[in-house]
């Protein structure tokens, strides 16, 4: 059955890419454009035509622009247009998607993120805005991911690197993390929100 | 005489700071939110010149640039600069905007106004962290503006580190546990330690040196480590 997927295109490289997969795998996709297009305008239309969306699938944005090191004389409140706004709309997306998610077969959400999002991996020392939104949305799935997960809801949060083998996003996301999807181990990436690299390492948040 | 500037230091742990630093001999500079607050009023008669009371609203680039104006009209040097000052709220767009203009934006805004200051100081940068910015261990299945702003420091922190450690700056994260402060408006009756309590533990935290500097941590008043 053809699985309805539902995407927020905001700058990230790795969506385009990860679109034509999904597009060849049995997915029929539709695209969120920034800030112009309403979410609820196109989760009814989904609605309508669909009756459920199988995958929202969301990507960090790539083109903040960069602000610099500590010390540079940041423009603080653009700096928080920038954080609140990303934040905000990326919630709106998801809470607009929730109840078609609900009846779709995956239920999946799934973040193309990158390791800078990761505040243990991160060896920046500069651009403020685009590593604060990164690590924001990260704690924005975790706390989704603990509210939706008993529903039966799935996570899928990809690291993408620049010229890397390995799983590509695609097959990350459409792929199943254990035998069983009851299965009851803690260490069951199901049953935890869990980001992994090309080669499925574990990246630590 | 060693010096240190304490945002929030009108009430909770803010003030039990500005307590422990007058106590062991420091300069305190308090910053002050609340002018109809007076315990700060009160500590001033008892510890004289040695506490400042600065005007300052870690919200507004405009009253921090006064801030850091009126300090430096007082001092040359600063040896550690102290963010407590935090909201908690949340429920819509506006609180998250609010939780990350005070608890993100905050820390960010002092730390760039008062480098030039730190520069002939101690070099130490003091940041109040929460476990809810902890994406590891989150719990919660809401709280999504408090969490999300202090999970957004910790990255500003890890910024500052990887830019100013180099250049002999010392960074304490720190997670308070769960206090009865007034984060909340009220003082709370709920929570595991007063104000004073943590409040001990941080001095001690910040003020003592390690031998693994080197790396970015946050700690929490049982000295114990957690995961970002």
């Amino acid at each position: 059955m053809c699985k309805i997927v539902l995407c927020m295109d905001n700058g990230n490289s790795c969506l385009e890419e990860t679109k034509k997969y999904l597009g060849l795998h049995d997915c029929k996709v539709y695209t969120l454009c920034r800030e112009e297009q309403d979410i609820r305008t196109l989760v009814e239309k989904i609605n309508q035509k669909e009756g459920k969306i199988d995958l929202l699938l969301l990507g960090v944005d790539e083109d903040i622009p960069q602000d610099g090191a500590i010390g540079e004389k940041h423009d603080c409140e653009l700096l928080l247009e920038v954080l609140s706004g990303q934040i905000g709309r990326t919630q709106e997306v998801i809470d607009a998607a929730i109840p078609l998610l609900r009846q779709g077969n995956l239920k999946r959400i799934g973040m193309i993120t990158k390791k800078d999002s990761c505040i243990s991996y991160c060896k920046s020392d500069s651009n403020f805005g685009q590593h604060m939104v990164w690590a924001g949305l990260n704690m924005l799935g975790k706390i989704y991911f603990n509210l939706l997960r008993p529903e039966g809801f799935t996570f899928r949060w990809y690291c993408a690197e620049e010229n890397s083998g390995g799983m590509s996003a695609g097959e990350y996301l459409l792929s199943g993390l254990c035998y069983d999807a009851g299965e009851p181990y803690m260490h069951s990436d199901e049953n935890r929100l869990v980001m992994r690299d090309a080669y499925l390492r574990e990246i630590a948040w | 005489m060693k010096s240190v500037l304490i945002t929030g230091a009108d009430r909770g742990i803010g003030f039990a700071l500005c307590r422990c630093f007058l106590e062991n001999g420091w300069m305190v500079y308090a910053g002050r939110f609340m002018k109809d607050w007076m315990e700060l009023d009160a500590l001033k008669e008892e510890y004289g010149n040695r506490l400042s009371l600065v005007n300052l609203d870690v919200g507004s680039q405009d009253s921090v640039d006064e801030a850091a104006q009126t300090v430096g009209e007082q001092t040359d040097c600063l040896d550690m600069l102290v963010n407590c000052a935090g909201i908690y709220q949340n429920g819509s767009s506006e609180t998250t905007r609010r939780c990350l203009n005070i608890n993100t934006m905050g820390p960010i805004r002092m730390v760039e106004a008062f480098l030039p200051l730190m520069e002939r100081g101690d070099k130490r940068l003091c940041f109040f962290s929460s476990e809810a910015g902890s994406i590891t261990l989150a719990h919660r299945t809401g709280d999504v503006s408090y969490c999300v702003s202090k999970t957004c420091l910790n990255m500003a922190v890890r910024l500052m580190f990887e830019k100013l450690h180099p250049h002999g700056y010392r960074f304490r994260l720190y997670h308070p546990g769960w206090v009865r402060t007034y984060m909340g408006g009220q003082k709370s009756t709920e929570g595991n330690f007063e104000p004073e309590e943590t409040a001990a533990v941080a001095y001690e935290q910040f003020t003592s040196d390690r031998n693994w500097e080197d790396v970015l941590v946050m700690s929490d008043v049982s000295d114990e480590i957690w995961p970002f």
